[in-house]
């Protein structure tokens, strides 16, 4: 046989040389821009969070000059001894969570079996299907809160219908308050919550569910057996995902909700656009943080695992 | 870049680089490949343990070994895809421990065939071709050839997913030959095929491999296929070579109870050896009526004696 | 698995259509009402189409459209390249130092509530423009790089799933061909990822149209978006311009909608076809080895079910 040398002359240390500036490029570049858009934006509030309120551009005392640590921890005390004082804050940490729980329990009442029953329909629907639940949640999220306004407000459209019926003579308040909060809750987050359970429920294997029934278990029995306990990381990434965001949700309370509709996103919001604390809006910020990293790990852990058994087959 | 219009014109455009060797004269002397003492460990595990190897030109070489043996990871390390931890491959007298895949005179058809699924059974052959800028009536020519080769002619213009898995190999084997590698790499070539088809379609890749004269070195766990398609064979196990030989060396002598276990078909008792003399050993097993004589090496030489 | 599955799986089908009229009959009114005479939103007073004349002669609201659209155009092209870049990493780059902050820090934009983004990256611009100076003002440019960073986490994760499915031996054999790693992922990888990279581009396009919080937070006074003017109209009250505006986003984004799952189901057709053609030339194959040819096409046929089943997971995970 001839030999057809494919060699092309290049050493080892050029093909290294064209390799490695790749891998580092391909590794640095998405890592730096997280760190300096991501992470160090979160240092700057934890740093801020320690600092005074002061009439100035910007409205926040420095504590550049002095690295000190024993300075910056008597000023941080200010802040957050602030957040403990006043039980505002603390109530709206309390009532953001129960609402973002009640919603996501809500969400997932009601998304399970639609996910469910999307990933039993026929192959040839289930595109349809799925694009039929993303579709709203690619129009305006403001708009589509903004479509309850009209729905619920006391000469809205269920208040008129159910008047003109002569069911109630008297329009039963619904915009301004907590309800209305849910329902805007669960309306903007349904689609994050059926989309994961739909993602696991679809690569359950169908035999397993003849098997458990071929064994004598009654198809409820299945469900709760079965699928239930394997579907347990889309529950957990759906649930995550309708929570940690509900919890800091602004729009929603702010457009439904009523005065005395505490939630932290709009508290956060009026403490730095209306009052200008800086420093509070900041500290409120980290500790929402705090109370949110165990949901983010569960989420990540379980984004991940999801992400990883989608490969498995 | 050199010029290839023909491949004497190719041999001399490149001869600056290594002295280039009468490929027939040397070819006798001086092995196609060598591994020298090659070690690879994953994270302190050792997977290749001090593998030597030669391979004459023109030999179909079979790694025979169950999954873990460290058979892959060897043919990994040739093709360029894992680098070894210590040890040297050399091909065709030059040293290629560090080159990169892309920069190596060798080429392989993958297990899953790997064809690329956008492209057609014309495409996936010229592709290696196409790296090395060759003018296309040559590509042309050279794809005609392949297809003729593997008498796929006629579907030349169809996708991967439009073939069937026997007709899929022939694609990929014609797509590593098309290169004219100094070394051909076959990793189980064999596994994605279902049984009935495998026994024709080792008898025709031998044919073909040895029509083109292409020395090649393939890994597989199938005993039958490496008995059946391959001039040497080379037990591993545990990253070692237990063994190599004809086929019919290793079928006749194995030389280690591994090496017996793994070719199958075999008579295995244990028993104490009774009398160790020069030439034979006496091995009493209540398995057996009557001792038996056998020669050294015959057995299962590596056993402790107090079994 | 007789009477009582079939009650089961009518009940799940019961609820998803009532989800389905729940998701998209608040969308219908919007609608409905955009074509209403009357300024009062819940009184039909006739039908009109004057709300939408309003709508094109309000010069604020179409500069912040042509504003929202230039962001989300510039935001989702460099979310769509940093996420591959990062999927790239996350799926190719098994260890390398800080490879759990990487993902951490990947995964948690998709998650973190916009208000705490939109204070973070504020005071990030507000310590660098008093630090090194830059940048000078805040604006555009602020607010198309706040949105590159939680698209970009998004975009991630679409391509790496898709990246995950990639066949690795796949490149490999290019590689072992001759391409070097660049060619091969241009070559090779690209093809095979591109579905997922138009899907990253426009789930990055249609979240940095829909921001408000973030936007609010890092805008200066030259930039206002679309959802900010939208937001402090909305705030004062219910009007039916911005039912005007809602219908020609629905429309758009139904149309948008439509036109990928035409698409889908002509490559779904195709495939399908495809799969017909092969078989039909398994058939003629068959006397190469009787059964064979029967065995390879359940096998490829079980190959390709699992695939489309990929392929759904996969537009899933968004």
């Amino acid at each position: 046989m001839e030999v057809l040398n494919t060699q092309q002359g290049s050493s080892f240390s050029e093909g290294l040389k064209r390799l490695l500036p790749g891998r580092k490029f391909l590794i640095a570049t998405p890592y730096l821009w997280l760190l300096l858009f991501f992470l160090v934006p979160f240092a700057i509030v934890l740093k801020i969070s320690f600092s005074e309120m002061i009439m100035a551009i910007p409205p926040y005392s420095s504590l550049v000059e002095l690295v000190d640590e024993t300075l910056s921890i008597s000023i941080n005390l200010g802040n957050y001894l602030f957040l403990a004082e006043d039980d505002m804050y603390i109530k709206a940490y309390f009532s953001s969570i129960q609402i973002a729980f009640n919603a996501t329990l809500l969400c997932l009442l009601l998304g399970y079996p639609m996910a469910y029953a999307m990933a039993r329909a026929p192959q040839h629907m289930q595109t349809t299907l799925l694009l039929l639940i993303l579709l709203p949640s690619w129009t305006s999220f403001l708009i589509r809160i903004y479509a309850w306004m009209g729905i619920l407000k006391n000469n809205g459209l269920i208040n008129n219908l159910l008047m003109a019926l002569g069911i109630i003579d008297d329009p039963i308040i619904m915009m301004n308050t907590n309800f209305a909060v849910y329902v805007g809750i669960v309306y903007a987050y349904l689609p994050f919550m059926v989309l994961p359970l739909y993602a696991n429920l679809v690569k359950h294997d169908h035999s397993l569910l003849e098997a458990s029934a071929d064994l004598g278990a009654r198809p409820w029995k299945t469900f709760l057996s079965v699928t239930l306990p394997l579907s347990k990381s889309g529950v957990i990434a759906g649930s995550m995902l309708v929570f940690i965001p509900a919890v800091g949700e602004f729009v929603i309370p702010e457009l439904l909700g009523g005065p005395d509709t505490l939630m932290i996103g709009k508290v956060l919001w009026q403490e730095f656009f209306n009052n200008r604390d800086w420093p509070v809006a900041s500290a409120l910020a980290m500790v929402m943080l705090l109370l949110l990293i165990i949901p983010m790990a569960l989420f990540h852990h379980y984004q991940s695992k999801e992400l990883e058994s989608s490969h498995d087959h | 870049m050199f010029k290839p219009d023909s491949h004497t014109a190719t041999v001399s455009a490149v001869s600056h680089k290594e002295p280039e060797k009468t490929v027939l004269g040397n070819s006798q002397d001086l092995p196609m490949l060598q591994i020298q003492n090659v070690t690879k460990t994953f994270d302190g595990a050792l997977a290749v343990d001090h593998v030597s190897l030669d391979i004459p030109k023109g030999e179909i070489f079979a790694l025979l070994g169950a999954s873990g043996s460290g058979k892959s990871t060897l043919l990994r390390m040739l093709a360029g895809f894992e680098k070894p931890t210590s040890g040297q491959i050399i091909l065709g007298g030059q040293d290629i421990t560090n080159l990169p895949p892309y920069e190596r005179p060798i080429n392989m058809m993958f297990q899953s065939y790997a064809l690329f699924p956008h492209m057609t059974v014309e495409q996936n052959i010229a592709y290696g071709l196409k790296q090395d800028n060759l003018p296309k009536q040559e590509i042309n020519a050279k794809v005609n050839e392949m297809l003729n080769l593997v008498h796929m002619t006629q579907y030349a213009r169809r996708k991967p997913h439009q073939l069937s898995g026997g007709q899929r190999q022939r694609v990929a084997l014609a797509r590593s030959l098309a290169k004219q590698p100094q070394l051909l790499l076959l990793d189980e070539p064999m596994g994605a095929l279902d049984k009935k088809l495998r026994t024709r379609m080792q008898l025709e890749l031998v044919e073909i491999i040895e029509q083109v004269g292409v020395t090649c070195l393939m890994v597989t766990h199938d005993q039958e296929e490496a008995m059946t398609m391959a001039h040497r064979i080379a037990i591993m196990d545990a990253g070692w070579i237990v063994q190599v030989g004809t086929p019919t060396d290793i079928y006749e002598t194995p030389n280690s109870r591994m090496a017996a276990e793994f070719i199958g078909s075999i008579n295995m008792f244990e028993g104490q050896i009774t009398q160790d003399e020069a030439d034979h050993v006496v091995i009493e097993s209540h398995l057996l009526n009557a001792p038996v004589r056998i020669g050294h090496g015959i057995a299962t030489a590596l056993e402790n004696p107090e079994v | 698995m007789t009477i009582k599955t079939k009650n089961k799986i009518s009940f799940s089908n019961t609820i998803l259509i009532l989800g389905l009229v729940f998701l998209y009959l608040p969308m219908l009114i919007l609608v409905i009402y955009s074509f209403n005479e009357s300024r009062l939103v819940t009184v039909w007073a006739g039908f009109s189409t004057k709300w939408y004349g309003e709508l094109f002669e309000d010069q604020q609201l179409l500069e912040a459209i042509g504003m929202s659209l230039k962001i989300a155009f510039w935001s989702s092209c460099m979310a769509v390249v940093l996420g591959t870049m990062a999927a790239f990493v996350m799926t190719r780059y098994n260890r390398f130092r800080g490879k759990t902050a990487f993902s951490s820090m990947i995964t948690a934009p998709l998650v973190m509530p916009d208000v705490i983004t939109g204070l973070s990256l504020l005071l990030l611009f507000v310590a660098m423009a008093n630090s090194i100076g830059w940048p000078e003002e805040r604006g555009m440019l602020t607010i198309w790089i706040a949105h590159v960073t939680f698209c970009a986490a998004y975009a991630t994760v679409v391509i790496s799933s898709r990246l995950r499915e990639v066949d690795r031996s796949i490149e490999e054999a290019a590689m072992d061909l001759g391409a070097t790693p660049f060619k091969t992922f241009i070559q090779i990888t690209l093809p095979g990822i591109a579905p997922a990279l138009a899907a990253g581009w426009l789930l990055s396009f249609t979240l940095s149209l829909d921001d408000l919080v973030i936007a609010s937070f890092v805008s200066g006074p030259g930039a206002t978006t679309l959802p900010m003017v939208v937001f402090s109209s909305v705030r004062l009250g219910i009007t039916p311009k911005i039912n005007a505006l809602a219908t020609l986003i629905i429309l758009a984004v139904s149309l948008a909608a439509f036109i990928t799952w035409w698409f889908m189901r002509r490559q779904e057709a195709r495939r399908l076809q495809m799969m017909q053609l092969g078989d039909d030339f398994f058939d003629e194959s068959e006397d190469e080895s009787t059964k064979t040819g029967d065995f390879e096409r359940r096998r490829i046929k079980s190959a390709y079910s699992s695939y489309k089943k990929v392929e759904r997971t996969e537009s899933a995970a968004v």
